[in-house]
């Protein structure tokens, strides 16, 4: 059979068990086994099995993933966010909508020391949740903007999708936290305005904080001085050059730690809780890269990213036009895949097509987790919402779903500009890399 | 069947906590060599290979406790429209098909510590032989093998009821 019909079959029956709920990692790895043992042979498949996800998952550069998976466990587990809320609910004060604007800054900020969008909105939707509905918010506003706020924990550094998407595709990580830096900064500010634009509607219910001296937003700043020092210490260290990205998270996950034992915060039980909830989230992530690596040995041989190449070079479309329409395929495809789980599965075959067409792979990185992030509050799959469904079990999903519309335009309005000016996204970069 | 369960999760308890151990490790290696490198221009010999062995131990021995607490990536939405027969014989073959890709890894994994062990291949830094951690890489996967048959078994038994 012509292996690249055997490719297209391998996928159609990767989405089969897709559906059948088999977990993505085991999925990939078997149908990239079925697949390459097909065309290539079996005694060489049941090789590449077994050596491709023992060198992938003893492989140094991936262990980067792990200790910032790490870190943002220590800091949840340390009560960074309970900090962080409180310090950005007082440096909101009685702006209107005060307790909202406060939630998106401490989700900026979590952000910047966690990679994940669902731990951020858990962690930070814990906190704020039970204020925002005290002070008489609308449940579809306070959850909505939870949700969507958690979504920057992927683009603002130490990112778990950039990391991924930097090793798929040989990019310094460096460059690409660099690039998600200004983008996640703008989106903060996006937010905060859709924020005040809702309210000064009247579409919501959300009343203004209560104020607070200038004393204490200095206070409100310096109960959090820490936190930023260990984002600089982590993250700058690595943009200052000085360690590497794999050392930068081992400092942030040690100091996280340190943190967390100075401020009393850490108790044995905490700490083993978020040692264990990180290797847990660790082993999903090293798994569905190791298992798309087989996955990828498969595609490679039926020659279809390739093809895809040739292919999309003899479309008559301008490149504008196809990035429109992998913008759209991923869009899609998140609303019903793992934002995770799709980049691993669709990155080996769509990425040769973006270099063929000289667009930027550091640009194209932060447009794909921009997209993830869209897809992470859009249904049927949504994973924030759901993360938020599990803290507010009495709003129904419909209506968390619907608050995050409003913040969905805000993050099209980004992509839009990304796609339109991709200095937003490579000026920082080329500052800090030249 | 409730024994082999209790059993094999048990097995992904202790897999836990040596995955744990692991990670603490990572952290603990990173640190030193970072400030052995920076204060005392001494980094850690070797710490890139036993990060990195450290780290597919630490991983493999966690894939029984993340299965366990269904922490693998999976589309619920399909199977939760199905009727409870129809759920179950997919799940009957989901499960099968996971048997058979764990047993292979397991067998392989073993196959590959043999080969280590033989060839007596190390890092070549530190010297450490890579055969303990092939042999680690095969045991820890035999907790998952070991659920997934019980969830076959039982998804099995859920359709022909």
């Amino acid at each position: 059979m012509d292996p690249v019909v055997v490719g297209l079959l391998g996928i159609v029956l990767l989405l089969v068990l897709f559906l059948f709920n088999m977990p993505v990692s085991f999925a990939m790895a078997f149908v990239g086994f079925v697949g390459f043992g097909y065309l290539v042979g079996w005694e060489a498949s049941v090789s590449l099995l077994v050596s491709d996800l023992f060198s992938m998952l003893s492989n140094y550069p991936l262990n980067v993933i792990v200790l910032f998976v790490l870190m943002g466990s220590f800091a949840f587990a340390a009560g960074m966010s309970g900090r962080l809320y409180d310090s950005a609910n007082k440096l909101a004060g009685k702006i209107p909508a005060g307790l909202a604007v406060a939630t998106i800054l401490a989700c900026s900020g979590f952000a910047a020391i966690c990679g994940s969008t669902a731990a951020t909105a858990a962690t930070i939707g814990r906190v704020s949740l039970p204020e925002m509905q005290r002070f008489g918010y609308s449940k579809r506003m306070s959850t909505g903007c939870i949700a969507s706020a958690g979504s920057i924990g992927i683009l603002i550094p130490p990112s778990t999708i950039f990391i991924v998407y930097g090793i798929l595709t040989e990019q310094s990580i460096g460059s690409l936290f660099a690039a998600g830096i200004l983008p996640g900064i703008v989106l903060t500010v996006l937010f905060i305005l859709t924020v005040l634009a809702v309210f000064a509607l009247g579409h919501d219910t959300a009343p203004s904080g209560q104020p607070y001296s200038f004393l204490d937003k200095l206070r409100a700043l310096w109960r959090i001085a820490d936190i930023f020092l260990l984002f600089v210490l982590s993250i700058g260290g690595m943009f200052l050059g000085w360690y590497s990205p794999n050392q930068a998270a081992g400092v942030g996950a040690a100091g996280a730690l340190i943190l967390g034992l100075l401020h009393r915060e850490l108790t044995w039980k905490k700490f083993f809780d978020a040692a264990r909830e990180g290797l847990r989230t660790s082993c999903m992530i090293m798994m569905l890269i190791a298992c798309a690596s087989v996955f990828g040995k498969f595609m490679a041989v039926t020659t279809i990213p390739a093809n895809l190449s040739i292919w999309v070079s003899e479309l008559q479309l301008p490149n504008i036009g196809i990035m429109a329409l992998i913008c759209v395929f991923f869009f899609i495809g998140g609303c019903f895949i793992d934002a995770m789980a799709l980049i691993m599965l669709t990155i080996p075959i769509i990425y040769p097509v973006i270099l063929q067409m000289n667009y930027d792979p550091v640009w194209f990185g932060v447009v794909i987790v921009l997209i993830s992030q869209i897809a992470v509050v859009t249904p049927p799959v949504g994973i924030n919402v759901y993360v938020i469904k599990g803290i507010a079990p009495g709003v129904p999903i419909e209506n968390i779903f619907r608050g995050t519309f409003p913040f969905l335009l805000a993050m099209v309005v980004l992509l839009m500009g990304v796609l339109i000016f991709p200095d937003l996204v490579l000026w920082l970069p080329g500052i800090l890399n030249p | 069947m409730q024994f082999i369960r209790q059993w094999a999760t048990r097995l992904s308890i202790w897999g836990e906590w040596i995955g744990v151990g692991g990670i603490l490790i990572m952290v603990v290696v990173t640190c030193a060599d970072v400030l052995g490198a920076k204060l005392f221009t001494t980094p850690v010999p070797g710490s890139t290979e036993i990060i990195s062995l450290v780290q597919v131990a630490a991983i493999v021995f966690a894939v029984a406790g993340t299965q366990r607490y269904k922490g693998h990536i999976s589309v619920e939405m399909f199977i939760t429209k199905m009727s409870p027969r129809i759920r179950s014989m997919v799940q009957a073959v989901t499960s099968l098909l996971g048997v058979i890709l764990f047993s292979l890894l397991i067998y392989e994994g073993f196959q590959l510590g043999n080969r280590y062990l033989e060839s007596g291949e190390v890092t070549a830094t530190v010297q450490i032989p890579f055969y303990p951690f092939a042999y680690a890489f095969s045991l820890a996967l035999v907790p998952v093998a070991v659920m997934l048959l019980v969830d076959f078994i039982e998804a099995m038994k859920k359709a022909e009821n």
